[in-house]
C-alpha cells in the first residue's frame, strides 16, 4: 500500500509538468533543440 | 557511574532536598503485586508523603500515553514533509522534461500524440515515487529497529516489545 501511495504521489506531482509538456507545440519544441 | 546519594542530596535545592521521587521494589511472586501495591499505599495513607504505587508496566505505559501528542505532531510534520517532497518531485520532473524538450518535439513530429507525452511523464513520476517508496520501506525497518534498540539500551520501553508488521 505504501508503494502504491508513493506512486500516486509521484504521478500527482508530475501532473503539471506532464500537461505542460503535452501542450508544447512541435515547432517550438524542435526550435529549442538548436 | 555510581556515587553515594548523599553527594547528590547536598547539591539539590532546599525544596526537594531529603526527599525521594520514585522507589523501585521487586516482589518475589508477581501474583502478589496487587496485594503489595495496596499494602504500600495503605501504609502511607494520610501521611505527609502519600504514595501512588503501580506496576512497572503501568509506569512505563504512562510515558507512552503521555507521548501521544508528540506522535500526533510527528504525523502532522510527516504529512507536511510529504507535500514538500511531492513539490520537489514535481520540480524535478519539470526540469527533466524541460531538458528533453527536443526529444519530446521529435516524438511529436514522428506521430506521438500529446496524450502519449502526458502518459510518459505521468508514468515516469509514478515510477520515481514508487522507487522512493520501496527504498523508504526497505530502510524504515532497520532504522526503526535501531532506534528501538537504542531506546531500550537507555532503559526506555525496555520491557515493551515493538513489532513491525507490513500492512497488507
Amino acid at each position: 500500500m505504501t508503494v502504491a501511495i508513493a506512486a500516486l504521489i509521484g504521478a500527482a506531482a508530475s501532473a503539471l509538468p506532464a500537461v505542460q509538456a503535452a501542450r508544447m507545440e512541435i515547432v517550438n519544441a524542435l526550435r529549442r533543440q538548436e | 557511574m555510581y556515587f553515594h546519594w548523599a553527594r547528590l542530596n547536598e547539591g539539590l535545592p532546599d525544596r526537594i532536598k531529603n526527599s525521594v521521587g520514585v522507589f523501585t521494589m521487586k516482589v518475589a511472586n508477581a501474583n502478589d503485586s496487587p496485594r503489595v501495591i495496596r499494602d504500600v499505599d495503605a501504609l502511607f495513607a494520610n501521611s505527609e508523603a502519600e504514595t501512588h504505587t503501580e506496576t512497572e508496566k503501568a509506569f512505563r505505559l504512562q510515558f507512552v500515553t503521555g507521548s501521544s501528542a508528540i506522535l500526533t505532531a510527528l504525523q502532522v510534520v510527516s504529512a507536511v514533509i510529504l507535500v514538500i517532497m511531492a513539490l520537489i518531485l514535481g520540480n524535478t520532473m519539470a526540469m527533466g522534461l524541460r531538458e528533453r524538450t527536443g526529444e519530446l518535439g521529435v516524438m511529436r513530429a514522428i506521430g506521438f500524440l500529446p496524450k502519449d507525452v502526458r502518459a510518459l511523464a505521468f508514468r515516469e513520476g509514478a515510477m520515481l515515487g514508487a522507487l522512493g517508496g520501496i527504498v523508504g520501506c526497505l530502510l524504515a525497518q532497520p532504522v526503526l529497529r535501531g532506534v528501538g534498540r537504542m531506546a531500550a539500551s537507555i532503559g526506555f520501553l525496555s520491557t515493551s516489545r515493538i513489532r513491525f508488521r507490513p500492512r497488507p
